[in-house]
């Protein structure tokens, strides 16, 4: 089931009337965890026990691990935890990979083996909630939390549908706490969480899928030869693309769990006004990449063995941030890419503070300039189906098109696409610090009126292709 | 380490986002039903997209109940041509369903049907002979096969969406492709005008209806010569029609075994389409050996002096306008020629 359905809708309206009854907490609570099971389900019931499986483990596993009296006990039941949930996840998403690279490997070599192809479906949100119980695992693990009492809501806490399938990536601390109190929403939450689901399903369906992701499709589809214009307008319209898309999912998320009287983490804070890659990555998917600092980037060590051993741990944390998005090479380049230009930004940052107009408006809006273009370079990587494509659009982009490319794309739509990402990135400037309530509460009631007029419209009569959200394959 | 920020904990005030909903919904209501009404002026009328999920749901049904009843297996000639509603009068009253899919063969979908078991009705399977018979892997034929695909691998869920959003577009002119925003946008920015009205609709049972009427004609009669001509794959060598015909004959056999039916149609075509059908696919090497290796009944237009009096007005599809009268004669023909084969399709 996706936000921006029908189904979903009418989904949402008896779910929001089974909380409103006056039940207990608890039997509210056991009507959550059924709803977020049949949201689940709706995809493919036969996953539902594998989500069971991770839920039961991680919960039995913690409560072990905080009994446990000896360090190599509790070694070994962390062990167990990362084995069973890295392992799943390596079976599930990264199998073929695996299997494909082995061959390859095995044939470079001259070695006469053939693993088999492990060719299985991809249970849906099987990349998030691993993170998410990992996170609860670990933290019993390092003594920040205590082990969650009551199992109704630790399985609430990775079930609950807002966030189930895409996040955003919800820590332990950060939701349980909340299963503790009778959860209500408040009118003024209500409407505020409806209001954020418009604005996340308009950005989804109207400006991602309807305004962008043609030309990106037309652009990155194999074979195709696009010249300068097109390979640059396809890089800036899938960075608008994959942001409508994803922050629209997070906003949607963030929206519909407010409904239910629950708060999720942010998930983006104007990303394509970020003054620097580090900045970037405080700003986009912020639940994954704090997760990502906080369990891998420091378990390795992070910043504390000098500059070298920081900057090898930086690029193992982007590769392994980019595998994470799926298995294939071209997201490990996505995110080496990442890697490197943070290491560039960690090199270069001495000498370009000590740079007195880079402190000043042109230095911040160069900052923003150039961060920007780089990560729309990267994101070629992220979005091409082969490396073929990526490098076919990457020459185009620096002029390296054969006389025979373009053709592809009409200028109306380029310059539609270069519009769009456009406003997206003023927007993002000017707001760049502001958390969407200040925003609304900026601007003339009036002013907002029609732009959620506008949305409602739009999102009316725009029932173009119906598109997953690109971070459900993740 | 708390590291998150909760902006949604900030909520603005009720009374501000009270207003601003309200007036929102309003106002988008008031030009939500301007458009509506506008766009009604100027000539639109709903229409339903005739999607790969619109098909499986009206697969499903052939496959429910006792599974009896007529499937309409073809093409766009199939869906613009034939009436349901029309055909399940003239048959008495079966369930008639229309399976056809634009642009491809009925050769897969004759396929998937043979292969459930819980189908056991009558298939009127068209016969268009550039379509049905063109050496795969084409178009034609990997199309209705991802249909088919579509339908073995669709959920609860993806049902009860299409039923959703069906009911809609077959109310609301608004849902039409023509009049989404980006399609108004580019229609003023390219041709300085509003969308004018699709000359084509799909009904939620699926019928194509199309309106050639004020149209030039001669642009499309070309066209379709052309497409005809070359786009729908090559002709058969003797070994591959050998194989296809052995194909079919099992597929009928199949169905036959359970209490099932196939007669299969020939629509209407005209003026250089028909030319090219014939000189490709001459009807005894082709039509007749079908026929004769599958011992199954056939109608062809030509042959049937009631139905071969139908013109196609740009020599490929007939006006939506006869499709009720061509059903019907149709109907009395199946009915008249082969009363077992009807029989078969339930009451």
């Amino acid at each position: 089931m996706v936000f921006n359905s029908l189904t979903f809708l009418l989904f949402l309206a008896i779910s929001l009337g089974v909380h409103a009854l006056p039940l207990s907490w608890r039997a509210r609570k056991v009507n959550l965890l059924v709803a977020s099971s049949l949201f689940y389900a709706a995809w493919n019931p036969l996953f539902l026990p594998l989500l069971w499986y991770a839920i039961t483990l991680d919960w039995f596993l913690a409560r072990a691990l905080h009994a446990a009296r000896t360090q190599a006990r509790r070694k070994v039941l962390l062990g167990v935890s990362l084995v069973s949930n890295l392992g799943l996840l390596a079976f599930f998403k990264y199998g073929p990979f695996l299997s494909d690279n082995t061959n390859a490997l095995f044939q470079a070599l001259g070695v006469p083996l053939q693993v088999p192809r492990v060719d299985v479906v991809l249970p849906v949100a099987i990349s998030f909630y691993t993170f998410e119980s990992l996170a609860y695992t670990l933290d019993v693990y390092r003594g920040q939390e205590k082990p969650w009492r009551s199992f109704l809501d630790f399985s609430l806490f990775l079930t609950f549908f807002p966030h189930l399938v895409a996040g955003p990536i919800v820590r332990p601390h950060d939701f349980l706490p909340q299963c503790l109190e009778e959860r209500r929403a408040t009118l003024a939450q209500l409407l505020w969480g409806l209001l954020l689901l418009v604005l996340g399903v308009f950005e989804k369906t109207v400006l991602a899928d309807g305004l962008l992701a043609p030309l990106v499709d037309t652009v990155f589809s194999p074979g195709a030869q696009p010249n300068a214009w097109e390979a640059w307008s396809a890089a800036l319209a899938f960075s608008g693309q994959i942001f409508c898309d994803f922050a629209g999912y997070s906003l949607c998320a963030i929206g519909v769990a407010l409904c239910f009287g629950f708060h999720l983490p942010d998930n983006f804070q104007s990303p394509y006004a970020s003054l620097g890659f580090s900045d970037f990555w405080r700003r986009w998917h912020i639940s994954l990449s704090s997760w990502l600092r906080d369990y891998l980037y420091i378990s390795l060590g992070g910043n504390r063995h000098g500059p070298t051993r920081t900057h090898v741990n930086l690029m193992l944390t982007m590769l392994l941030g980019g595998l994470w998005h799926g298995a294939s090479w071209t997201f490990v380049v996505w995110g080496g890419l990442h890697g490197l230009f943070l290491v560039a930004e960690r090199l270069l940052r001495p000498s370009l503070e000590s740079l007195r107009w880079a402190r000043g408006p042109a230095g911040r809006f160069a900052a923003v300039a150039v961060t920007f273009v780089c990560v729309c370079f990267a994101w070629v990587f992220f979005r091409a189906p082969d490396f073929g494509t990526a490098f076919t659009v990457v020459k185009a982009m620096v002029g390296g098109a054969g006389t025979g490319a373009g053709g592809l794309l009409s200028r109306l739509d380029m310059l539609l696409a270069v519009l769009t990402v456009s406003v997206l990135l003023a927007v993002q400037w000017r707001y760049r610090d502001e958390p969407l309530p200040r925003i609304f509460e900026s601007v003339p009631w009036w002013a907002s009126a029609g732009a959620v007029t506008a949305m409602l419209v739009a999102l009316v009569t725009a029932t173009g292709v119906d598109r997953a959200f690109i971070y459900f394959q993740f | 380490m708390r590291s998150s920020t909760f902006s949604s904990s900030q909520t603005p005030t009720s009374g501000a986002l009270g207003r601003v909903g309200w007036v929102a919904l309003l106002v988008a209501g008031v030009l939500l039903a301007g458009a509506e009404w506008g766009w009604r002026r100027r000539g639109f009328q709903p229409g339903v997209k005739d999607t790969p999920e619109l098909w499986s749901l009206t697969r499903a049904q052939a496959s429910a109940e006792d599974g009896r009843g007529v499937v309409l297996l073809g093409s766009s000639r199939f869906q613009g041509g034939l009436v349901p509603e029309e055909l399940s009068k003239a048959l008495g009253g079966v369930r008639v369903l229309q399976l056809s899919i634009n642009g491809s063969s009925s050769l897969p979908l004759l396929e998937d049907v043979a292969d459930d078991e819980r189908f056991r009705g009558l298939v009127l399977c068209e016969v268009s002979p550039t379509l049905f018979f063109s050496v795969e892997p084409n178009e034609v034929r990997t199309r209705p096969a991802q249909y088919v695909a579509g339908y073995r691998h669709r959920t609860f869920l993806a049902d009860q969406e299409t039923v959703l959003r069906v009911a809609l577009q077959e109310r609301l002119v608004l849902l039409l492709s023509a009049v989404q925003p980006q399609n108004v946008l580019r229609e003023l920015l390219v041709h300085q005008r509003l969308p004018l009205p699709s000359i084509g609709r799909t009904l939620a049972t699926r019928q194509h209806l199309s309106d050639l009427r004020g149209m030039d004609l001669k642009p499309l009669r070309r066209m379709w010569a052309r497409r005809y001509q070359g786009a729908h794959g090559q002709t058969p060598t003797p070994a591959e029609l050998e194989a296809l015909l052995e194909r079919v004959s099992s597929h009928v056999a199949r169905l036959r075994a359970r209490g099932g039916d196939v007669v299969f149609v020939r629509m209407v075509s005209s003026g250089a389409v028909r030319r090219i059908e014939d000189e490709r696919y001459p009807r005894a090497a082709y039509w007749d050996r079908l026929l004769e290796r599958t011992g199954s009944q056939g109608v062809s237009f030509e042959e049937v002096p009631v139905l071969a009096r139908f013109e196609c007005p740009e020599d490929s599809h007939l006006d939506t306008r006869l499709a009720p009268e061509f059903t019907r004669l149709l109907g009395h023909e199946l009915r008249r020629r082969a009363p077992g084969a009807v029989a078969a399709g339930g009451p």
